[in-house]
């Protein structure tokens, strides 16, 4: 076998690696296009913060963090909420993930379901506070609960479909899949 | 190269990129992420200019996704509440009937109304145009009650003008750009608009409050409040033209007197934007009374 891939093996490796991203874009429309007028309570379903979670576990290369950055902005910019909220805390997110991710990655599903929920949780929770600091006014938390639920009950539907986009990927050392 | 290694498992070896051993590269997005907040809350019409630009930007993409999925979201909730819309049915064709006699009679006000306005040598008010649009996407947050509309100054929107939806008015126009705007709805927390209690002559400041029915402050103690009074906008200060109707009054969780909006911010599909002219509630001395 030669040492240097062919054209179609360039081709097949460059349209396996774009998959993944071309989900992440999916999630990030779809975190910007908010669902609201399909539930009555203006419950914004945490997509992005699913595919990050997966990525920061599972594949941490696939995502730079001028790239979380930046994916965290474009939510601020569509939420107007102010500048730099989503940014700071799905880099923050990423990053403390990504840095635990060898112990996270030996542990069972269930066990990364669980960590999920609890980032959720606080990931609301900072963002409550830091926006309701910001404006000088205590925003009601009337339906939080119903909203980390809905997050924490799509996670596994959505992480299938981020597991069949990994399988995909072509294989490079340090490679840990789901353990599904 | 340094590098963090496993040994056991199905893969012998993890290689961290240098990106990942460093603190450096996550306190240099902290701080960047910091100075944006500081930048969005000190100078906010510089985050609503960037805001605008990025969004005119990203509109196409956003409108490919949000008319399927408000497509799919209309039918399911046609197909759920299927009962619902047989009162719903109902009740329009016994309103409507009753519209029908409303109609004849407001023609013949109109044709009185204009008879003696001539009569008068009354300025005539200015006629409104409107612009309407498909919802683009909505913040749909706890924090924000705004609607995204892929309409901008290109098609005439102008910071400040209503939004109507079918029954009522909804919001006004906040941000707008090349080819996108976006509406504050009324009952976000920073709504606040100059209205009328029709037949009362009481003059109000409606405020939003992040939920379902804003607030009515500066209402006069001693006056007597009817439940169901409708609400419009009085026309002061000249940003909205006068007697757009909002809602009606309801009583709300802290004793004060709310407003329930004739049109439901959180079912909307289209609004419309009402383009006026200059300002509407500017009157001329007729010519006879002048020098």
């Amino acid at each position: 076998m030669s040492a240097f891939p062919t054209i179609t093996e360039q081709i097949s490796i460059i349209s396996r690696m774009i998959v993944p991203y071309i989900l992440i874009a999916l999630f990030l429309v779809l975190e910007l296009v908010s669902l609201s007028f399909i539930n009555e309570h203006m419950t914004q379903l945490p997509f992005l913060l699913i595919a990050l979670f997966y990525w920061a576990v599972y594949r941490p290369t696939l995502l730079p963090l001028w790239l979380v950055f930046c994916m965290g902005f474009l939510v601020d910019i569509a939420s107007t909420v102010p500048l730099g909220i989503h940014a700071i805390l799905f880099t923050g997110i990423f990053w403390f993930i990504a840095k635990q991710r060898l112990s996270l990655i030996v542990q069972s599903y269930g066990v990364i379901w669980f960590l999920f929920g609890t980032i959720l949780t606080g990931f609301y929770g900072i963002r409550w506070l830091v926006i309701s600091g910001l404006n000088w006014h205590l925003f009601p938390l009337d339906h939080s609960g119903f909203e980390i639920m809905s997050g924490f009950l799509i996670f596994p539907f959505m992480t299938l479909f981020l597991h069949v986009s990994h399988k995909i990927l072509p294989s490079v050392k340090g490679q840990i899949s789901m353990g599904l | 190269m340094k590098s963090f290694r496993r040994q056991k498992g199905p893969h012998k070896t993890l290689t961290f990129p240098p990106f990942f051993r460093g603190q450096g590269i996550f306190v240099l997005f902290l701080v960047l992420g910091i100075t944006f907040i500081a930048i969005s809350s000190l100078y906010p019409p510089l985050a609503e200019r960037v805001r605008v630009s990025i969004l005119d930007q990203l509109s196409p993409v956003i409108q490919v996704f949000s008319v399927p999925i408000q497509t799919v979201t209309l039918a399911t909730r046609d197909m759920t509440g299927l009962s619902q819309m047989q009162a719903e049915n109902k009740q329009l064709r016994a309103d409507n009937s009753k519209l029908q006699k409303w109609y004849q009679t407001a023609l013949f006000l109109e044709a009185e109304n204009k008879a003696l306005k001539d009569l008068l040598n009354v300025k005539k008010e200015p006629e409104y145009t409107v612009i309407s649009s498909r919802i683009l996407s909505d913040s749909g947050s706890r924090f924000a009650r705004t609607l995204l509309l892929p309409v901008g100054y290109m098609d005439g929107v102008k910071k400040g003008q209503a939004v109507m939806a079918a029954k009522g008015m909804v919001g006004r126009i906040i941000e707008v750009g090349e080819k996108t705007s976006r509406t504050l709805l009324l009952n976000d927390i920073n709504a606040r608009i100059p209205v009328l209690l029709s037949g009362t002559n009481q003059h109000s400041i409606m405020t939003g409050r992040n939920s379902e029915h804003p607030q009515l402050l500066y209402l006069d103690e001693d006056s007597a409040v009817t439940l169901g009074t409708q609400i419009v906008t009085s026309g002061q200060g000249g940003i909205f033209p006068a007697g757009l109707p909002i809602g009606e009054v309801v009583q709300i969780d802290n004793g004060g007197y709310g407003v329930r909006l004739f049109s439901d911010p959180k079912r909307l599909v289209f609004v419309s934007i009402i383009d006026y002219p200059g300002n509407i509630n500017f009157r001329q001395i007729p010519s006879n009374l002048q020098e």
